[in-house]
């Protein structure tokens, strides 16, 4: 079982996601995919409907940051 | 020489002349997912925005995706979850050679091992084309 934190905003929704695993993918797959850090952080934004790259039900949007030493 | 029994992705050097290499990782989005049922057990065809991983964080919307249609045939066990909307994000999709295993028809083991959206057994996995023109989320 993976071992996550997640903080919510104000609204409830979830804002931030910690996730304490490397999903197996330390290394990546080559390039500059340096795969997942362990911890590594899923940050989820929101904005009206119609954003690009937003889902327009929940107005949703995560990126992964890879958390450095 | 020992040779891998291991399956593999069909097609993905299309993938490699345009992003410089393969990973089913660098799925960021799907744009359309369907599945239909025929006599070999059933095929998903999934329209895909691709974007390399980068070091620090991704998907960056400063940088461009690649669409890209990837098709399964024999299809088990799928499961979709928070499907819905216009942009269905993936963060964590991946194609899992599961050959090995024994199991009669499954080859491979598709899922999203973020957020379980996606998950299902096929026996084949193919790059049906990939789309040079830039897109920006």
């Amino acid at each position: 079982m993976e071992e996550s934190r997640v903080i919510y905003d104000e609204y409830g929704r979830q804002s931030h996601r910690v996730d304490k695993t490397d999903h197996i993918g330390p290394t990546g797959q080559g390039g500059n995919d340096k795969g997942h850090t362990d911890p590594h952080l899923h940050e989820t934004t929101y904005a009206p409907k119609g954003t690009r790259g937003h889902n327009d039900n929940t107005g949703a949007k995560t990126e992964q940051h890879n958390l450095k030493e | 020489m020992r040779r891998s029994l291991q399956p593999e992705v069909i097609g993905v050097d299309a993938v490699i002349r345009v992003l410089g290499k393969w990973s089913a990782r660098d799925l960021a989005y799907v744009e359309q997912f369907g599945f239909e049922g025929t006599e070999d057990g059933g095929c998903v065809r999934i329209v895909a925005l691709f974007q390399p991983r980068s070091e620090d964080h991704w998907p960056d919307p400063a940088k461009p995706m690649r669409r890209v249609v990837l098709r399964f045939t024999d299809i088990d066990q799928l499961r979709l979850s928070d499907f819905g909307g216009n942009w269905v994000q993936v963060m964590g999709f991946d194609i899992v050679p599961v050959a090995d295993r024994g199991w009669e028809s499954a080859r491979f083991a598709v899922e999203d091992y973020e957020d379980q959206r996606i998950s299902f057994y096929c026996r084949t996995a193919a790059v049906e084309s990939v789309e040079e023109a830039d897109t920006y989320i």
